[in-house]
């Protein structure tokens, strides 16, 4: 690659001069500006701001071009195989960004930004205004190179290998995707920009990073960029970034950043990222929300909307983990899967252990589960019972809940020994109505079917004058002294 | 102790007894039956066998505190001078239509005071997965008891017996019989609490 010289001695002082003042005048006094959030990234509650620095510039064009060195308070990085919140937080230290004023043939200003994103390997001296600039790219330099509006939208960027561009690319205006609810409520997201990448240009010649949009490519290929601001990882300030992990690298352990070998992109897929990204949460309120982001962008909304019903029915701390425990379950289980099966069979063995038979759960809890679980799992179903019966028992409550796990047994929450059927009866209890129904894993349910029966028929004899309300109330809490849920 | 010779008596769940049932009796007469308030009734009461192929000295409660004795039994009882029982006239139809006459429908109108579970003592025992509280004790008040030997302590379902009253069905066919003494009886405390 052939690196332009500055040309800063192609124009005299005075003009050097005076082309700073106009320009500066043009632009303004302001010196620090904030970025609105819908452009630029928040980090935590934290505003982004950006710093011209107007003493530390360098001329192009005889004086058409001013390059201003910029700074902000945070940025995010583009993750290009790193793997670890400490790979990006070196890269992070490396990031030096440029702002280009540009006056054209009419005498009218435009300003652009330029962003630089070495390789954590490229030597600090890159960041000089002599080494990288508008005219021309370092030899030695590897990395991002972007260009973008001073609103910091995306016009072009570049991938390059040692001074060489190994791919040129450009935003996907029509379909980028919008910050999801939950990283905006992180205030900790990863921006998403879907780019298209076009053929290298200027590849094996003289570079120059100009402004021209790029041409118009029939089917160009078009996947998301997506960046991060590695002091903005969950794990800051918990043990610090070196705890961000990533065991499952893209490209077979990390292969995929290898810039110019013929046809392999070096970014990664936007999946994988995705992945990656939810990976390295350390904190749990955090995961979780990033894995139901990820499960409701995935097919799998009805499970997200399950769990933040479940979430506001007032769950207690203990809950909560137990939650986000069956939230990752649910998540590893289908992750990669772009039509989810929340409710197949495989899920409902995570489902039976969590709702149904998880000791650590509070029954009001477990039971809400359950209940939410089963409402789902048939909804829109048109559910025609069998005849309420013992010997239809189980086909019922399969169709009540949805589920029919193997290992369990249909269990009446009101025992149906013939002693008393008329106890419930009387009460208006149809035992083998399958609202009254519950699983409960087959060696457990035998091995305490005779305490349960006799609970009953103690309680019974106590409380013979038992309203409806109050039997119901008993069932509740008799199961939940067995860890089992129940619909009722 | 004054609760010293008192057993609760019980059966337990097993399959194999004969067990019988009316479905035209409400939970409501059965209970006017298995105390012994007998005016709204015609007897005999009809039971059918719904199940089991025993044929046992108690049979499976066809109503909870509702037992079905051999008359056998019912005889022995008043020979010793058992108190606080009464029996009625049953009459049991098998699953082949045979009619079984040996036995009695059996009533308890021996009374006590109220349970007092301020007296029983609370423990911890596993139940399922976990632990559960349990009252450990069955203690009803005595100042009113009337001395039968078969009682029942007020507002309660529960069958109470003396070691005299046992020592009869001693000499028969326990398999479904449990008598657990007045202090080893264990009550969830769901049950008491609820109470």
């Amino acid at each position: 690659m052939t690196e332009e010289s500055p040309s800063t001695d192609m124009v005299n002082e005075v003009e050097t001069d005076q082309a700073v003042e106009d320009a500066r005048a043009w632009f303004g006094p302001q010196e620090e500006f904030e970025i609105p959030p819908k452009n630029g990234i928040n980090s935590k509650g934290k505003t982004q701001t950006k710093k011209v620095f107007w003493d530390d510039y360098m001329i192009h064009k005889g004086g058409a071009v001013i390059e201003l060195k910029v700074s902000y308070n945070f940025h995010t990085v583009p993750i290009t195989g790193e793997k670890t919140a400490l790979e990006l937080a070196e890269k992070a230290e490396k990031v030096f960004h440029r702002l280009i004023i540009e006056k054209d043939d009419k005498g009218e200003y435009v300003k652009y930004l330029l962003k630089y994103f070495p390789k954590n390997d490229t030597d600090a001296s890159q960041a000089n205004l002599e080494t990288n600039n508008f005219q021309g790219v370092d030899a030695w330099y590897s990395g991002e190179i972007q260009l973008l509006t001073w609103e910091e939208e995306l016009l072009k960027g570049w991938t390059i290998a040692e001074g060489e561009i190994t791919r040129a690319y450009f935003p996907r205006r029509t379909s980028q995707k919008p910050v999801s609810d939950v990283q905006a409520a992180l205030n900790c997201q990863p921006s998403y920009i879907e780019i298209c990448e076009v053929n290298p240009v200027g590849s094996g010649s003289g570079v120059r990073i100009n402004v021209d949009l790029p041409e118009v490519v029939v089917e160009p290929h078009c996947y998301d960029i997506i960046s991060y601001d590695p002091n903005c990882s969950p794990d800051t300030g918990s043990g610090g970034p070196g705890t961000y992990t990533n065991p499952t690298g893209p490209g077979g352990g990390g292969g995929g950043s290898s810039p110019g070998t013929g046809g392999s992109t070096p970014v990664l897929d936007d999946e994988q990222l995705w992945q990656q990204y939810i990976d390295g949460i350390i904190d749990p309120e955090l995961k979780r929300q990033a894995q139901l982001d990820y499960l409701e962008n995935h097919g799998g909304a009805e499970f997200v909307e399950l769990i933040n019903e479940l979430m506001a029915s007032g769950v207690d701390h203990y809950d909560v983990m137990e939650i986000n425990k069956l939230v990752n379950g649910v998540y590893l289980e289908q992750k990669g899967r772009f039509i989810m099966a929340i409710f197949s069979p495989e899920n409902v063995g995570t489902i039976l252990t969590f709702a149904l038979t998880n000791p650590n759960l509070s029954s009001i809890t477990r039971n809400k589960t359950f209940q939410l679980f089963s409402r789902y799992a048939t909804e829109g179903k048109n559910i025609v019972y069998k005849s309420f019966s013992s010997s239809n028992f189980r086909a019922n409550l399969t169709l009540k809940t949805g589920m029919n796990p193997a290992n369990a047994q249909e269990h009446h929450v009101f025992p149906q020994t013939s002693e008393f059927s008329s106890f419930f009866a009387g009460k208006g209890i149809n035992v083998h109505n399958p609202v009254y129904g519950a699983w409960w894993s087959t060696t457990s349910h035998q091995a305490n079917a005779y305490a349960y029966n006799m609970a009953w028929r103690n309680w019974i004899a106590l409380n013979e004058g038992a309203s409806q309300a109050q039997i119901i109330a008993f069932a509740r809490q008799l199961m939940s002294q067995y860890g089992i849920a129940v619909l009722i | 102790m004054k609760y010293n010779g008192f057993y609760k008596f019980d059966t337990r769940f097993v399959k194999s007894p004969i067990t019988v049932k009316n479905d035209n009796l409400t939970f409501e007469q059965a209970n006017m039956l298995s105390r012994g308030d007998y005016k709204s009734f015609q007897f005999p009461i009809n039971f059918n066998v719904i199940s089991g192929k025993k044929w046992l000295p108690v049979l499976n409660p066809p109503s909870v505190g509702l037992y079905i004795l051999k008359k056998d039994i019912v005889e022995n009882l008043e020979a010793h001078q058992i108190k606080g029982f009464a029996s009625f006239e049953v009459l049991i139809v098998d699953q082949n239509g045979e009619v079984n006459n040996d036995y009695c429908g059996f009533s308890i109108i021996g009374k006590s005071g109220k349970i007092e579970f301020t007296k029983s003592q609370i423990i911890e025992k596993k139940t399922g997965e976990g632990y559960s509280k349990y009252y450990r004790g069955l203690f009803p008040n005595m100042d009113t008891w009337d001395h039968s030997d078969i009682f029942r302590p007020v507002d309660s379902l529960f069958v109470i017996m003396s070691e005299k009253a046992k020592k009869i069905f001693d000499k028969y066919e326990k398999t479904n019989l449990d008598f657990v003494t007045l202090n080893d009886v264990e009550l969830m405390s769901i049950i008491v609490d609820s109470v």
